[in-house]
């Protein structure tokens, strides 16, 4: 019986190619794209989940009161503090990224940059579960400078000869760290979030920051002592028997016999499972983010669920033709489970067909969506069951829901009617099929639309006017290095080029990582408000082309704007309720200042983010930040004279000068990357979906070439005929739009409610998708009725 | 062996009742050759599709080997089928796409006979019909009346106690026409029983009874030989 069908349907999708083709194709590709994603999500959930103690593993975050920001880093004193408070914690481990170190080796005293650098307390490898190819897990980081680093790496520094003891020294800042290899890891694997080749101990972190000199108002700051010095990933391993939550009830206590009332801090414990792809909301964190996940699993099952559609449409307009074999079938003794068996085993056969065309797009795809979503994903079929299985039960799952209607369909056929009163085709009738073609549509229709609207966004986003001259700026930072003395020979040493006009410098550039925030008192708020605050040389406003509203900026020519002046912007005059802010006095850090300028607001980073109510203080001192503003058409010339500039003042700090568009540009990379998967998921999705209303249009041309034939001989021109067709679908698309907009309005405005700033929805948009649906459904089923209508009356009527 | 008691059928339309037949009161024995003749439209296909359950009726008593054919529900009724009944239509309808072995083979399939018997079946089957070359040919790569010797083939091939065959002769010539006649009375003599319809009066004379329809009733009856 079996063999039976499976030869019928082998012909069948032989004899129908452009039927088959459309099917296989359609489900092939909606398959690949099930099947990266369900590959991504169960990589995404794989993220260390592998260590042995991981449940009893949390890491201490910080979070605001509102639950939605948060910061993933701690201060160092944290985990020196904590084992007094909670007997719970059997292991505490800090864990900091240094993004990009110099380390070179005494053998042959070459440079290698080494990207993410960890550092980590002594008992990193075992309270994680990396085992060592060499050396002692237990001990391997206990003693001061010492490193452990992957096989990889040390065959980069010493080729074959054995590395352990060897001693390699790495550069924090100016200063220079030689460090004794005492253990060899294998390469971390793909799915933990500590992706790094070599792992220092904790000293070489607390010798960096001592190394800072850093002063905050006349006082030295002191980065392993503050509480506010958030550097650190503070990781604990409860012990058994112990919850998270009885430890995070008493964290209020601990804070605020440490910190202090004035500034609630909110420590939670965050599962070390959860931290990957539930960390989005924290500063600081890169790593997976599950709404994104949820996206593009949507997306993703949009796009299989249009292939469905696109074989039920196909098949049951397919079954009117076949009607007659499955008349036959019922009066030599089919019953209905007979038949129900065969639809879908046809069904899931053409999904079979379609699965090795899937893996194959998969294999094609896969370095670009891994390039893409910066993972190493391999699809391993042999090795990874879960995979396997998961393949093949989405395949036999398609076939299964594909089949069941089509059987439901045919099920219901009178073998009378459909042997004796030929009273097959009646494709576009069944109201259920017209259903699926909307649904279809309306799936494209929406993904179209809110393609359209995210460009538009990130046209927006780049576009924008921001306050400031974004254009041409260079923002260098000067983060540990000590420039308070030398900054005005540099800045003179910088201006000497006819290549640079201005230069400037402050706490900050555009784009802002984190903001420094202070208590500001004024009349009105006499218990103060937490404002963020930016020093700034005495040009800097003009340098970056701020423009002021009010007032003027800062001067040097007024011998007391160093100590009595203060600038805000537009945000902070409405949140300290200034009505006129001009000679307002603010006490800020440790006197009294007066309001010499209103600056327009400007964005300090993302456009996610609104503008908040900041100050500017002049300052010599705070300057963390230079930014250079190079003679347009120059911009080469003045970099090559920074670096020159650069090496005669500080010859053993490297030069990280960058323009202020490109940084900004990285800001959006993610909103970037997720357009550029919208789109590319929407093109196939429209694809997908157009070639079945192509294949149901080449379907409902043949039935009615009778029809047309007839209407050609009584003289309809060939418009009309075209006109006949189209108008089926014509409806069709029309009440799609309605659904689809919105549907696809709902989903954009939760998007674009990320953005503080952001474009609305205009009725042009809805008009240029539908009118680009209407043109496509008009293309595919006009040349349809083209063909047919462009046959000779006398052959398609010959025969009846 | 068949028994209609007062078999009507009609199609409601909104206003209107279409009546097929009306009235209908007939027997038929086991062994019977009974063809059933009238002019179109008399209703000799549907009284045909009614004794072979492919329709309902709108009313009355059907017997079927003293069932109550009328009271069965589908899954009893497709059983019916698969045991007793073989049909032959007019336009052959094979499956055409599969070969003429695979078509011997379907109702088989569907009556869930194992392998090896069914292997010997089908050969017997090609061998009767002397059809044994062609087996694994396409129906559209066969003369109509090759085609039609196929049809009756698989009607047979079940073993039915009663075969239905409309108009089996329509679409054939005179010669291949007479050859299935031949066939089918053939097997009546071997003691199958047969209802056929044809508005041909030499074909029906081939049956030992002739119902005359008209309009939905039966208008006489003759009997032969």
């Amino acid at each position: 019986m079996f063999k039976n069908y499976l030869i019928l349907a082998f012909r069948n999708v032989a004899r129908q190619k452009a039927l088959s083709f459309i099917n296989i194709s359609g489900l092939a590709v909606g398959l690949a794209c099930c099947f990266l994603i369900l590959m991504f999500v169960l990589h995404e959930f794989s993220y260390d989940n592998f260590h042995i103690n991981g449940d009893r593993i949390y890491r201490v975050i910080t979070e605001a009161p509102d639950g939605l920001s948060g910061i993933a880093n701690t201060p160092y004193i944290l985990a020196e503090k904590l084992p007094f408070d909670f007997p719970e914690f059997a292991q505490i481990v800090r864990v900091i990224k240094r993004e990009t170190e110099r380390i070179y080796t005494l053998q042959n005293n070459v440079w290698f940059d080494e990207k993410n650098v960890l550092v980590a307390d002594a008992d990193f490898f075992t309270m994680f579960s990396f085992p060592l190819l060499q050396g002692n897990a237990a001990t391997a980081l206990k003693e001061p400078h010492s490193v452990v680093v992957t096989s990889k790496l040390a065959d980069k520094l010493f080729g074959s000869q054995e590395a352990v003891g060897k001693t390699i020294n790495i550069k924090i800042g100016k200063d220079l760290y030689p460090l004794m290899i005492t253990g060899i890891m294998p390469s971390m694997p793909g799915n933990t979030q500590f992706q790094t080749n070599m792992i220092c101990s904790i000293d070489v972190s607390e010798e960096s920051c001592r190394a800072i000199k850093f002063e905050f108002f006349g006082q030295a700051f002191d980065f392993l002592q503050e509480w506010g010095a958030n550097m650190f990933n503070t990781f604990v391993l409860l012990k058994e028997g112990r919850t998270a939550a009885e430890i995070e009830q008493r964290f209020p206590e601990f804070t605020k016999r440490h910190i202090g009332d004035g500034n609630p801090v909110l420590y939670e414990l965050q599962p070390l499972k959860a931290i990957h792809l539930h960390s989005s909301y924290l500063h600081g964190q890169d790593g997976g983010d599950i709404r994104k996940i949820t996206l593009f699993s949507g997306i993703a099952l949009l796009i299989l669920l249009i292939g469905c559609i696109n074989y039920i449409i196909l098949a049951t307009a397919h079954s009117t033709i076949r009607a007659k074999e499955i008349g036959v079938r019922k009066v030599i003794g089919a019953n209905r489970l007979d038949l129900i068996i065969q639809s879908i085993g046809e069904s899931v056969l053409i999904a079979c067909l379609a699965l090795p065309v899937a893996l194959i797009l998969v294999e094609l795809i896969l370095p670009v969506f891994n390039s893409f979503t910066l993972r190493s994903i391999n699809m391993d079929l042999l090795h990874n069951w879960r995979i396997t299985t998961g393949f093949l039960g989405i395949t036999t799952l398609v076939g299964v829901i594909s089949g069941s209607y089509v059987a439901f369909y045919i099920g219901r056929f009178n073998p009378v009617q459909v042997l004796y009163k030929q009273k097959s085709a009646r494709t576009g009738k069944s109201l259920l099929r017209k259903g699926l073609i909307v649904t279809q549509v309306t799936v494209f229709i929406a993904l179209i639309f809110c393609t359209l609207v995210i460009y538009r966004q990130l046209f927006y986003l780049d576009h924008k006017d921001l306050g400031y001259n974004k254009h041409n700026l260079l923002s260098i930072p000067m983060e540990g290095i000590s420039v308070k003395n030398n900054y005005t020979t540099l800045k003179q040493a910088l201006l000497s080029s006819p290549a640079i006009q201005q230069v400037s410098a402050g706490s900050g550039a555009p784009p802002f990582q984190i903001g420094m925030q202070s208590k500001i008192t004024v009349e009105q708020f006499p218990d103060g408000l937490d404002m963020e605050w930016i020093a700034v040389d005495y040009d800097y406003i003009e340098t970056m082309g701020i423009t002021i509203k009010d007032g003027r900026g800062f001067s040097e020519q007024y011998g007391t704007d160093a100590k009595e002046a203060i600038i805000i912007n537009e945000a902070a005059v409405a949140a300290l309720k200034f009505t006129n802010p001009l000679g307002s006095t603010i006490y800020f850090g440790d006197q009294n200042r007066l309001v010499i300028g209103v600056i327009h607001d400007f964005h300090k980073g993302s456009l996610t983010d609104k503008i908040g109510p900041t100050v500017f203080i002049p300052s010599k001192e705070l300057l963390m930040r230079l930014v250079v503003r190079p003679v347009a058409g120059k911009e080469q010339d003045a970099i090559a004279h920074i670096k020159r500039v650069w090496v005669q003042f500080f010859p053993d700090v490297n030069l990280d000068c960058r323009f202020v568009e490109d940084s900004l540009a990285e800001l959006y990379q993610t909103q970037h990357s997720m357009a550029s998967l919208m789109l590319v998921s929407t093109c196939i999705a429209v694809i997908v979906a157009v070639m079945g209303l192509f294949g149901l249009a080449l379907f409902m041309a043949e039935q009615r070439t009778k029809e047309i034939g007839i209407r050609k001989v009584i003289g309809a021109p060939v418009s009309s005929l075209v006109l006949l067709i189209f108008k089926e679908f014509f409806l069709l698309v029309i009440f799609a739009n309605c659904i689809a907009f919105p549907l696809a309005v709902y989903f954009i405005n939760k998007w674009l409610n990320n953005f503080a700033y952001r474009v609305d929805t205009g009725w042009w948009m809805f008009l240029v998708t539908g009118l680009l649906a209407l043109l496509l459904t008009l293309l595919v089923t006009g040349w349809q009725a083209l063909r047919v209508a462009a046959r000779n009356p006398v052959e398609t009527l010959r025969y009846e | 062996m068949i028994k209609l008691v007062d078999v009507e059928k009609y199609y409601a339309n909104k206003f209107i009742k279409t009546w097929v037949l009306r009235n209908i009161n007939l027997t038929i024995h086991e062994g019977d050759f009974v063809s059933i003749m009238g002019p179109s439209g008399a209703g000799k296909s549907t009284l045909l599709h009614i004794i072979g359950m492919l329709d309902d009726m709108s009313g009355g008593e059907y017997y079927f080997m003293d069932e109550p054919v009328h009271k069965l529900n589908e899954k009893k009724r497709t059983a019916f089928h698969q045991q007793y009944i073989g049909f032959v239509f007019q336009a052959y309808h094979l499956i055409d796409e599969l070969t003429v072995y695979e078509n011997l083979e379907t109702p088989l399939l569907y009556k869930k006979v194992k392998t090896a018997e069914r292997k010997s079946m089908i050969a017997d089957m090609l061998d009767r019909f002397n059809i044994v070359a062609k087996k694994d040919l396409f129906p559209n790569q066969l003369s109509g009346g090759q085609q039609q010797l196929v049809a009756v083939a698989r009607a047979l091939i079940i073993n039915p106690k009663i075969i239905l065959a409309d108009e089996p002769t329509g679409n054939l010539n005179s010669k291949q026409g007479l050859e299935i006649m031949e066939m089918l009375k053939q097997l009546n003599k071997e003691g199958t029983t047969i209802i056929q319809v044809t508005h041909d009066e030499n074909k029906a004379a081939f049956g030992n009874r002739i119902i005359h329809l008209a309009d939905g009733y039966v208008e006489k009856e003759e009997q032969h030989g």
